[in-house]
């Protein structure tokens, strides 16, 4: 904890800066969203939605389905802009909420429907960075997805797929446990260990 | 201080966190929270981390035409043009400002004034917040905006790292072949073989996961060292002749892992075999069998 303390102070404004101009301006959208400004909406949808679209894809695989999310999203971002609270997170971890939720809501329909063996229609399953790529929105966006994907790559195997079954499938621990065979205790464990690991490659990361 | 009954929910802050939780056990959960001070610090641990996840997706370009469909349904009207269309090249995406030192000294006392005010706990009730007062909020507040801060400080330095590890070509072939396997282990059609030890060594097991649409990945464990010249050779087992799915490398405790090509014709999980054969492989299965195992029936709907 004295290591944290001591970092943040070290780190100083600069961070902190960077780290504030997007939520007070997305903050500010919102808020006028809430008192019915259209045009908020689309500055909204203009700044968010590639992330949206890209968690929605990843988790239903499918390029209409991805596309009904998004809708989906952002008519609950418009009827819920009032009761939005800065407090409880950034307007971007808001959205993204949403998206998981109503992406895994579809996942566990198709998931019962029992002729649903609707193939993916895309395969590329490898999306590594291309160190060449220079344009300044790219470079941040890729910054922000690789600091928890390069963790990742490096957790074990089992962990890492606990944790994205989980995640990106919205399976319970349950069923987990059933799909990769395994008591529910161990599941639990691998979860936790490979959360925790990627809390720790993080800050070790910085430390050094 | 833990709360009641806190052995039963180790371990559930990482779940809550990546939604691993049913209903009934992520209300219970939070109700737990409401007086558990160390599972309301593991959670704030690892709830940005679990968040994070959602931005660790490949990046996939939305079609133009959803902008519009998406701005006319949402309010009824028609959408406005984009900031691309009126002011920038096309770079849609992330707009990004310069921020004067005035914005950001008022959204840092903004800031502070949220953590006072606010539980930050994603589905926690507000309710539920009552029990632990102020205090709690202040707390928990204080940490989640620690680590925030913390993360982003990493930012250059994570990419630094992580970029300077992909330039090799055989760390990109790693994790090429890492992201495969995870891709057909998660895929939500898969399907698990297991495959047993047949008489001529019964301790040996093996398992497929078969995914028709992403690929399948082979595991076995227990076989037995190999003779000279011989080989362990796996087998798509379909009539009226048995297809060769490749030749297996075993490790030095008799264990295999290893992603096989599917051929196109194979719409189904099938029956697989593994059968000893002359080094090299041969074109149809000669030898004796050592695993075999079939996919299971289909399961009904839950």
């Amino acid at each position: 904890m004295w290591l944290l303390g001591a970092i943040l102070d070290a780190g100083g404004a600069g961070t902190l800066q960077a780290a504030s101009a997007k939520p007070t301006a997305d903050q500010d959208v919102v808020q006028r969203m809430a008192n019915g400004d259209a045009g908020a909406l689309a500055t909204l949808y203009d700044s968010q939605i590639r992330a949206v679209f890209s968690l929605a894809f990843r988790i239903v695989s499918d390029e209409a389905e991805a596309q009904d999310v998004v809708q989906e999203v952002f008519a609950q971002a418009w009827a819920q802009a009032g009761r939005y609270d800065p407090a409880r997170g950034s307007v971007s971890s808001w959205l993204l909420t949403m998206t998981r939720s109503r992406a895994i809501d579809r996942l566990r329909a198709r998931r019962a429907r029992p002729e649903s063996t609707r193939l993916p229609e895309d395969l590329a399953v490898v999306d590594l960075p291309d160190p060449a790529r220079g344009q300044e929105h790219a470079v941040l966006q890729d910054e922000a997805a690789n600091r928890v994907r390069a963790a990742l790559q490096e957790l074990p195997l089992l962990q890492r797929v606990a944790i994205e079954l989980a995640y990106y499938e919205g399976l319970t621990q349950s069923e987990i446990a059933e799909r990769l065979e395994q008591p529910l205790g161990t599941v639990k464990t691998r979860i936790r260990t490979g959360l925790l690991k990627l809390r720790e490659a993080l800050a070790g990361e910085s430390a050094s | 201080m833990t709360g009641p009954d806190h052995e039963k929910f180790v371990g559930y802050a990482s779940l809550y966190a990546v939604g691993a939780l049913n209903a009934p056990e992520r209300l219970e959960f939070e109700q737990h929270l409401e007086l558990c001070r160390p599972c309301v610090d593991e959670v704030m641990d690892v709830l940005p981390v679990a968040q994070g996840l959602a931005q660790a997706v490949p990046l996939r370009e939305p079609p133009v035409s959803l902008r519009t469909r998406v701005l006319e349904h949402v309010t009824g009207k028609k959408a406005p043009l984009t900031e691309t269309d009126t002011a920038r090249p096309a770079t849609a995406g992330s707009p990004v400002r310069p921020v004067s030192i005035d914005e950001a000294r008022g959204r840092r006392e903004e800031r502070a004034r949220g953590s006072r005010i606010g539980s930050i706990l994603f589905g926690l009730a507000a309710a539920a917040c009552l029990v632990a007062a102020a205090g709690l909020g202040w707390f928990a507040s204080d940490l989640l905006n620690r680590n925030r801060a913390l993360q982003q400080s990493l930012e250059a330095e994570v990419l630094r790292a992580n970029r300077a590890a992909l330039e090799t070509q055989t760390t990109r072939e790693a994790v090429t072949r890492a992201e495969a396997t995870v891709a057909i282990l998660t895929a939500p059609d898969v399907v698990v073989i297991a495959l047993a030890g047949q008489p001529v060594a019964p301790q040996a097991t093996g398992r497929a996961f078969w995914s028709p649409s992403r690929g399948l990945v082979f595991t076995a464990a227990n076989l037995p060292a190999l003779p000279a010249n011989r080989v362990y050779q796996l087998w798509f087992v379909t009539p009226p002749n048995p297809i060769s799915a490749g030749l297996l490398s075993l490790d030095n405790q008799g264990r295999v892992a290893t992603t096989i090509p599917v051929p196109a014709n194979l719409t189904a999980p099938v029956t697989l075999a593994v059968t000893i054969e002359s080094a090299g492989g041969v074109p149809a299965p000669t030898g004796e069998m050592y695993l075999m195992g079939q996919p299971p029936a289909p399961r009904p709907a839950d």
